[in-house]
């Protein structure tokens, strides 16, 4: 097949050594490339029960065949490991340049296993591969990190760095390359300094070929005036994320204060609005047109965001109405290397027990200098919310309103305002995550009505098998394309057929497998939850006030979610549906 | 006619170099491209670091066996007539004459409609008469 | 009558940044606003009047707030 390299390259921390060997072609076939083909080569590589932080579990760089084409939106790496933060399978996406640049030094993937004695960071330049001591950088800052080995290995290169909260394994460390963008959940960054890997630093100058450049290239040009650029995706141009700031508040869906209410008085400070007024440039990432990066400088502080998952769960989330600091959060947690959204979480549940007198964190909602001391601490493991909210939970209490699933710590959409949403966090295989699927748009944001199971798990089951096709090519989520196009330019790509039905059982399949790893690792439907305050709590203001998502419903959408899916009372699948996958 | 950079309009996809690539040498491949831009974080921030064909017509001075051409307000090239001497990419300034095997590659603006000019989503890369040129 | 329209991001191109004022001859739909904007009605947009969500059908009063905002995808 063409638009694939052929190539892995296989790096053994243990004995600092790599290899080269062929990507599996057969299994590129069932899963494509990025999230697909990363969880299968997880699926088949990991022994069950591995400790996420030992060496035995293994980071996978994947690309897709769609990487370093002329497809618009095609810039996206998948980054997969076993959780340490929720112990489910774990794929992460990061935009930037790095996935073309992998593509371009001659590699689909990077297998990254063992742990190195010492810290170490990896130089790729083409087919030159070499271990390099990072004692030097041990304990920097991404960004310093970054500036470093641009100025030691040339300001051309590519960089995937950890911060601290890597280094000390923080359950919601993040990996960041050019400074503001990141592989972001579950902890990925953890497994990373679990390895002593401090970079990845890759250079490539090789090209990508393809089964039809020339309909390609025209297909692809195309599609990106008439398609991309239209008004259905321009908003990412026009605004970027922090547009959902107000959509989300008019609708009640904005969480506030530890998802205490779904409206923020101050959200007009955070919005859309707020953003662009101290915006300077925008960024894209490799061969994407509708560049969704918002360079802002407030004059105290400096990021490539903060995008919508900041503004929300570390902005009215933890009461904080201030943009000058929420821009400040986004600088620490990229430069420390942490999820903005479990770090605000984290820091949101601390300051409600707080408030609650149920542990004191010395932490108010809406307290800047306490909100920006925190991340800090978190990073160096200076805190105990360095456990994150399900570990801080267990530990104190307040379960009840600790609002995370799996271990993964809510995203900035409330699922008392969308109860597909809520069926989302609790089915989607890493926890708690909006990128699974978003049925949200139809919902608060569209036209179905919000406050329903009706029609929901099959929206939600639908929304999955998009997300986990497109995510395997790699498209980016924020271009709403029909699954149509991305057969077309698939089949122009690889030359081989793909039909819009072909990648919807190829979604189904790696929907399958990921929720096939999560069983074996001992996960089953107990574990497809809602925190109770979901459940028993209603909202109070707004669109949603008085609402909350009962738990029978909650309940009947799942039983029905999993009899569309064919798995069985326990959310496993049967038999007959792993033959009629071929899994 | 030449190109022009607005770089106020540039968010640094890189489609412009991935379709000279493309229309060139067939192949995706930005270090291949007669054009390269790059956004990049520095110490002093979000920088844009461009390098595109300004007509300076160093490369024709340098020709020792005119290759290369000034017609109509582009530059033409001959490969028959290249010897894969190198001395005219070793003569732009601005480094975007793409070295091969036996012969260069120039950009020769695509005969009056250049891809990267066509692809360019927000209209930052322009071809014309426009003053001054360059980059701005 | 008069009204105030707000159109987000790519729907500035309709009517314009900011916050402005439009006189309306008698009281009309939501959806009727769109299609005097020219905004195709293919597209999802939605409505909200004084911080509401609202649907095509409702009668826009004087003094309504109304925001329009494009569709959007992924989070």
């Amino acid at each position: 097949m063409k638009g694939y390299i052929g190539k892995v390259l296989r790096i053994d921390l243990n004995n600092l050594t790599s290899s080269v060997e062929s990507l599996n072609l057969l299994w590129a076939e069932k899963y494509i490339g990025g999230k697909g083909l990363a969880m299968k080569y997880i699926y088949e590589e990991l022994p069950p029960k591995v400790d996420p932080l030992s060496p035995k579990n293994k980071m996978i760089l994947m690309t897709g065949p769609l990487t370093g084409t002329a497809v618009p939106c095609s810039g996206k790496l998948t980054i997969a490991a076993k959780s340490p933060a929720t112990n489910t399978i774990l794929d992460c996406s990061i935009g930037g340049h790095i996935a073309g640049e992998i593509k371009y030094a001659g590699y689909d993937a990077i297998i990254i296993e063992g742990k190195a004695e010492k810290p170490v960071y990896l130089h790729i330049e083409n087919s030159k591969v070499e271990l390099k001591s990072a004692g030097n950088l041990w304990g920097k800052g991404t960004h310093e990190t970054e500036f470093f080995l641009k100025a030691t290995c040339g300001p051309e290169v590519k960089v995937l760095a950890i911060g601290p909260a890597g280094e000390n394994m923080v359950p919601m460390a993040c990996i960041t390359s050019e400074l503001y963008r990141q592989a972001g959940r579950g902890g990925i960054g953890a497994v990373m300094g679990s390895k002593n890997l401090k970079a990845i630093v890759v250079k490539g100058t090789n090209g990508v070929k393809v089964a039809d450049p020339k309909q390609l290239t025209a297909r692809a040009k195309e599609i990106m005036k008439k398609d991309t650029l239209s008004d259905d995706n321009l908003w990412a141009y026009t605004d970027g994320t922090p547009i959902i700031v107000e959509l989300s508040n008019s609708t009640g869906v904005l969480p506030t204060r530890n998802f205490q209410q779904g409206t923020f008085d101050g959200f007009d400070k955070i919005h859309a609005e707020a953003v662009k007024a101290v915006r300077k440039d925008k960024k894209g990432c490799l061969s994407c047109g509708l560049g969704c990066g918002n360079y802002v400088n407030t004059g105290q502080s400096v990021v490539e965001g903060p995008e919508y998952e900041t503004l929300s769960i570390g902005g009215s989330n933890c009461g904080i109405d201030d943009l000058e600091a929420i821009v400040e959060f986004n600088k620490l947690c990229d430069d420390l290397g942490l999820d903005t959204i479990s770090t605000g979480n984290t820091i949101a549940f601390a300051m409600e027990l707080t408030e609650k007198g149920i542990k004191d964190f010395n932490l108010k909602f809406g307290d800047v200098k306490g909100y920006l001391k925190a991340t800090k601490n978190i990073a160096n493991k200076e805190t105990e919310l360095a456990l994150g909210v399900k570990g801080l939970s267990e530990k104190y209490g307040g379960k009840e309103f600790a609002m995370q699933v799996k271990g993964l710590e809510f995203p900035g959409y409330e699922p008392r305002g969308s109860w597909g949403m809520g069926l989302a966090y609790a089915t989607s295989d890493r926890g708690a995550c909006h990128t699974r699927a978003w049925p949200i748009a139809d919902e608060a944001y569209g036209d179905m009505d919000p406050f329903t199971i009706e029609g929901k798990a099959e929206l939600v089951v639908g929304l999955q098998h998009y997300n986990a096709a497109k995510f395997s090519t790699i498209l980016c989520d924020f271009w709403a394309l029909s699954l149509e196009t991305v057969a077309e330019l698939l089949t122009l790509v690889t030359g081989k057929q793909y039909t819009e039905k072909d990648l919807k059982i190829i979604g189904e399949r790696i929907v399958n497998l990921a929720r096939m790893f999560n069983i074996r690792e001992g996960f089953d439907a107990k574990d497809d939850r809602l925190p109770q305050r979901i459940y028993k709590e209603a909202l109070k203001t707004g669109a949603t006030a008085e609402k909350l998502l009962p738990e029978e419903e909650f309940n009947k959408m799942l039983r029905e979610y999993y009899q569309i899916r064919g798995w069985d009372s326990e959310g496993k699948p049967t038999g007959e549906k792993l033959d009629e996958l071929a899994i | 006619m030449k190109l022009s950079l607005d770089i106020s309009r540039c968010i640094g996809c890189k489609l412009c170099q991935i379709a000279c690539s493309a229309e060139k040498e067939g192949v995706y491949q930005p270090t291949a491209a007669r054009l390269q831009i790059e956004k990049i974080y520095t110490m002093q921030g979000l920088e844009t670091k461009v390098a595109i064909c300004t007509q300076c017509l160093d490369c024709v001075e340098v020709c020792p066996t005119e290759a290369i051409k000034y017609e109509n307000g582009m530059l033409t090239y001959s490969e028959e007539e290249c010897t894969g001497c190198n001395e005219c990419a070793d003569a732009c300034p601005q480094g975007v004459i793409v070295v091969k095997a036996d012969t260069v590659g120039i950009c020769d603006s695509c005969g009056g409609s250049p891809e990267c000019v066509n692809w360019c989503p927000h209209g930052a890369l322009t071809f014309g008469c426009r003053e001054g040129g360059g980059v701005g | 009558m008069k009204i105030f329209l707000r159109l987000c991001g790519p729907l500035e191109r309709y009517g314009g940044h900011g916050i402005n004022e439009i006189s309306l001859q008698n009281s009309i739909k939501a959806s009727q606003l769109l299609s005097e904007l020219q905004i195709p009605s293919s597209l999802k947009v939605l409505i909200v009047v004084n911080g509401v969500k609202v649907t095509g059908d409702y009668n826009l009063q004087a003094g309504d707030i109304v925001v329009l905002f494009p569709p959007v995808s992924g989070g």
